[in-house]
């Protein structure tokens, strides 16, 4: 079932009466950025964590024997970078300095931008690469209506409508923060629940490593 | 041969959970495998040189100055090749620099070896009989760059080598942040001593390994290794 916003903000007046108040929830650009950002923190977390929310898609390079780029922020979808590969294998991702820290063929980020480290990416023209990419949901549109729907999966929207009863909470002064902090609370519990079942999902994964992935403070 | 870069990092990597490529990249480990199929080329061309050479003959004759490929030892005498391939070469041995004076009236031919060219002592033309020059040599291996890259040691150095890379590997992650950033959050400890007497054990057994296949040729001269 597709959710819409409006679903998750009717089922976040329902977690309290005192959100009836019409006024509370009646700018729907509000309405519609804060969900948007409960939902693009739900998918930042989830692709720290696993590889649930994949895509794949392509880019092409720019032409050229050598320090080629290719423009990333064609995919929209792209939070983060998984693998990237063209046909001569998957490259390697360096700093831009410390190119030696892997071998051929590699690139570095700037930005949004993919650059090719000397002629790593092979032979003169263009080169397609494919990425293959933790998501984010799809961008909202705040002055899109309230009957755009979120990319999450109706399990999970809980957390969404859960975050945005505590945000009505702290909104509508004078009520006891605890109750919005009770609404924080839920959220997290449901997030954490999500990241587990993510994780259980794929059942037991076989690593001979015990590396800092998927995700290295440090690394970026 | 068929030991290629990958097949031997892998086989490192097993040693310990934590030889992961974040810890240690691919290129880092090549340059690593790089060193020490160099030290083990070296030991084992010692000990058994015929099993390392390679073969380097001159286009034509008069081969006055012959320049070799990068090499770790060549191996003397230099061949000298009859137009007749019926007859068995010459030999010309190989001479220092500062006697080939000695040798300049061509009677005997011998070369000289400086940097990485032979130089005929006298002038080749003056044999015109012959028809090359072959050189054997033990090949400098070449840097390691591509996982495909396979190794000039051959399939049996595989312990010797990804034993040795682990040991390696031990003294490099040993001590890092197990987060990769703070080490307040635990640091790797690996058997750093034990992984390195595991690869001194294997390289000793690998180069014991060519001495008996020297030793067990029969031989008329002592070979005076």
């Amino acid at each position: 079932m597709s959710v819409t916003i409006n679903d998750i903000i009717q089922r976040a007046i329902g977690m309290s009466v005192q959100n009836n108040a019409a006024t509370l929830t009646s700018n729907a650009p509000e309405m519609i950025t804060q969900i948007g950002q409960y939902e693009s923190d739900v998918y930042i977390a989830a692709a720290k964590a696993n590889r649930f929310f994949t895509d794949s898609d392509t880019v092409t390079s720019t032409s050229g024997s050598s320090a080629r780029t290719a423009d990333l922020s064609t995919l929209t979808t792209l939070e983060r970078i998984i693998r990237a590969s063209i046909t001569a294998g998957s490259l390697n991702r360096v700093d831009v300095e410390d190119p030696d820290a892997e071998l051929s063929p590699r690139y570095y980020l700037l930005g949004q931008t993919m650059y090719e480290v000397e002629d790593d990416w092979g032979a003169t023209g263009t080169v397609t690469i494919t990425v293959d990419f933790a998501t984010r949901p799809a961008a909202l549109s705040p002055t899109g209506g309230l009957s755009q729907t979120v990319t999450l999966p109706d399990r999970w929207c809980p957390i969404l409508s859960k975050r945005l009863a505590a945000y009505l909470s702290r909104k509508d002064v004078g009520r006891a923060p605890e109750e919005a902090q009770g609404f924080d609370d839920a959220a997290a519990l449901e997030m954490a629940a999500m990241l587990a079942s993510m994780e259980l999902f794929g059942g037991m994964t076989h690593r001979r490593f015990i590396s800092p992935e998927p995700f290295t403070p440090g690394s970026g | 041969m068929s030991l290629t870069l990958s097949a031997v990092l892998n086989a490192a990597r097993d040693w310990s959970p934590w030889f992961d490529r974040s810890r240690i990249p691919d290129a880092v480990a090549a340059r690593m495998a790089s060193d020490v199929q160099r030290d083990l080329l070296a030991k084992g061309a010692t000990r058994n040189p015929d099993r390392f050479t390679a073969t380097f003959t001159s286009a034509s004759w008069p081969a006055d100055t012959i320049t070799l490929p990068a090499f770790e030892r060549v191996l003397p005498p230099i061949l000298l090749n009859f137009s007749d391939s019926t007859l068995a070469p010459d030999e010309a041995p190989l001479i220092n620099a500062d006697e080939a004076d000695d040798y300049e009236d061509g009677q005997i031919p011998a070369y000289t070896l400086v940097g990485t060219t032979l130089t005929f002592a006298g002038q080749g033309s003056d044999h015109p009989d012959y028809a090359s020059a072959t050189v054997n040599y033990v090949a400098a291996s070449a840097d390691l760059t591509a996982l495909t890259d396979t190794l000039v040691l051959p399939d049996d150095a595989k312990l010797a080598v990804s034993s040795a890379l682990a040991a390696l590997f031990a003294l490099r992650v040993n001590g890092m942040p197990i987060d990769g950033h703070d080490p307040k959050n635990g640091t790797v400890s690996v058997d750093v001593n034990g992984l390195g007497a595991r690869a001194a054990a294997a390289e000793v057994q690998w180069l014991r390994q060519q001495s008996q296949q020297q030793m067990r040729r029969h031989v008329t001269l002592e070979a005076g290794l």
